[in-house]
């Protein structure tokens, strides 16, 4: 009914609600997610039982900091790209999009345009250098502190029933502020 | 007897929804994440979407997360902008300048905090406003309504699909995974008591899923009629609730995805509202 009014009265936006649809379809099959066609998953998939989770923390002198303090967009920002930073690190500083890169345009384009295209995309040994002063600078914007240096760390929760902290973390980088 | 049509209440609702986006852009600025406030990051995560993919490639949110200047007259633009378009309701030129910078706010923010989140509420419903004619506002505000109730389908029917309703653990499993990190901080008090209890009691927590499933489902009846809209927000309103409560994901961002539910053309009538002057 919708749609047979749109048709009637304004034909364009009939045509763009037509191929918005067969993209959304297109990106479901696919499985691509394409700003604005989502995959609204919503914990769809049925979660296996695990013996433990892993988990990125702050270490001060004084103890853990409690990211949930902060609001959602804070703790997001500073904390959701440790993950991505530290996988990185482990696979020799080589951001992972290089072979999704490689897939897409590999062979298919001038060796400077898929430079260009490249650059754009992945992440450089520039940015790997800088990312933990940056991660410094954003900490001190969102906590007020007087630490005199904090680590970021790698750590193991486990359920078995109640959470359980393992004693043993990881560090993955460290921040001086004196 | 000719049935009269009712429109949407456009200039009202202008104001309601960019005056509610200007609230989010404050909250945004409050929690310091704003582009000018993120310190310029360096490490850029565009995944495999094309949209990224595109902005990145033609150094977009590179280039207005790396300079603090071009970053804060971005800000300033954008919440000028949108403090225009809650006065100034028939207009188009401060609506794109908006729709185009929430938007690209997204992107660098996703893209600097390495996850692509599915917090878009606020970049979809201000777009129907770029539209000035009536007639063709209320066919993108009621696009809006209907790509909302898509959402919700789509996320309940793949509940189903991938075998989540069924599972009898699937929320007790999800609920330890998301609070893993949360329990070390909050491990006494009432909400970490019912999360405890939710877990170790994985029969009533996957009835929770089940009920949240059959909510998402539940918006299926918003393709057909609009009769029932207050009561699909009230349960998408309780859904977001219980998700924030339990597993501790925010909806701020998200809340304007619920404007299309809202009695507009009831509350038009209350307050007497005009529409577009075109």
């Amino acid at each position: 009914m919708f749609l047979k009014k749109v048709y009637l009265q304004w034909r364009s936006f009939f045509w763009v609600i037509i191929f918005a649809l067969i993209a959304q379809f297109f990106f479901m099959a696919k499985g691509i997610e394409n700003i604005p066609f989502f995959l609204y998953h919503m914990f769809s998939y049925a979660h296996q039982p695990k013996d433990s989770f892993n988990v990125i923390l702050i270490k001060t002198q004084d103890g853990y900091l409690d990211p949930h303090e902060l609001s959602s967009r804070e703790s997001e920002m500073l904390m959701n790209n440790i993950p991505y930073f530290n996988q990185i690190k482990k696979n020799a500083w080589k951001d992972f999009l290089i072979p999704t890169v490689e897939k897409r345009f590999g062979n298919r384009l001038p060796m400077d345009i898929y430079n260009h295209l490249q650059g754009g995309l992945v992440n450089d040994s520039m940015a790997f250098s800088n990312y933990t002063s940056w991660w410094q600078r954003y900490f001190k914007r969102v906590y007020n502190h007087s630490f005199d240096s904090v680590s970021v760390v790698s750590g193991y929760v486990h359920y078995n029933p109640g959470f359980s902290k393992s004693p043993v973390d990881s560090i993955i980088f460290t921040c001086r502020f004196r | 007897m000719i049935a009269k049509v009712i429109y949407y209440p456009r200039k009202m609702m202008a104001s309601i929804i960019f005056g509610w986006l200007f609230i989010i852009l404050i909250y945004f600025f409050s929690t310091n994440s704003l582009l000018s406030q993120l310190q310029a990051p360096v490490l850029i995560y565009p995944g495999s979407d094309n949209s990224y993919w595109l902005l990145h490639i033609v150094r977009i949110p590179q280039w207005l997360l790396q300079h603090f200047r071009v970053s804060l007259a971005f800000d300033i633009i954008l919440t000028i902008s949108c403090i225009v378009c809650i006065f100034a309701t028939d207009q188009r030129f401060f609506t794109w300048i908006t729709v185009a910078g929430v938007w690209l706010l997204y992107i660098c923010y996703c893209s600097a905090a390495g996850k692509h989140y599915a917090q878009i509420g606020y970049l979809l419903a201000p777009i129907p406003f770029l539209a000035l004619k009536q007639y063709k506002f209320d066919y993108l505000w009621e696009g809006v309504r209907y790509w909302v109730c898509f959402l919700y389908a789509s996320a309940g029917i793949y509940k189903l699909y991938y075998g989540g309703f069924t599972y009898a653990l699937n929320m007790s499993h999800i609920m330890q995974q998301m609070n893993a990190d949360w329990f070390i901080f909050h491990s006494r008090g009432i909400q970490a008591n019912i999360i405890s209890y939710l877990i170790d009691h994985p029969g009533i927590s996957q009835w929770l899923f089940r009920l949240a499933c059959l909510v998402d489902l539940s918006v299926i009846i918003g393709f057909f009629t609009k009769k029932f809209d207050n009561w699909l927000l009230l349960a998408l309103v309780t859904f977001h609730l219980g998700n924030f409560f339990l597993l501790h994901i925010p909806f701020i961002e998200q809340s304007l995805i619920f404007a299309p539910f809202l009695p507009w053309k009831t509350w038009a009538k209350y307050f007497h509202s005009t529409n577009s002057n075109d």
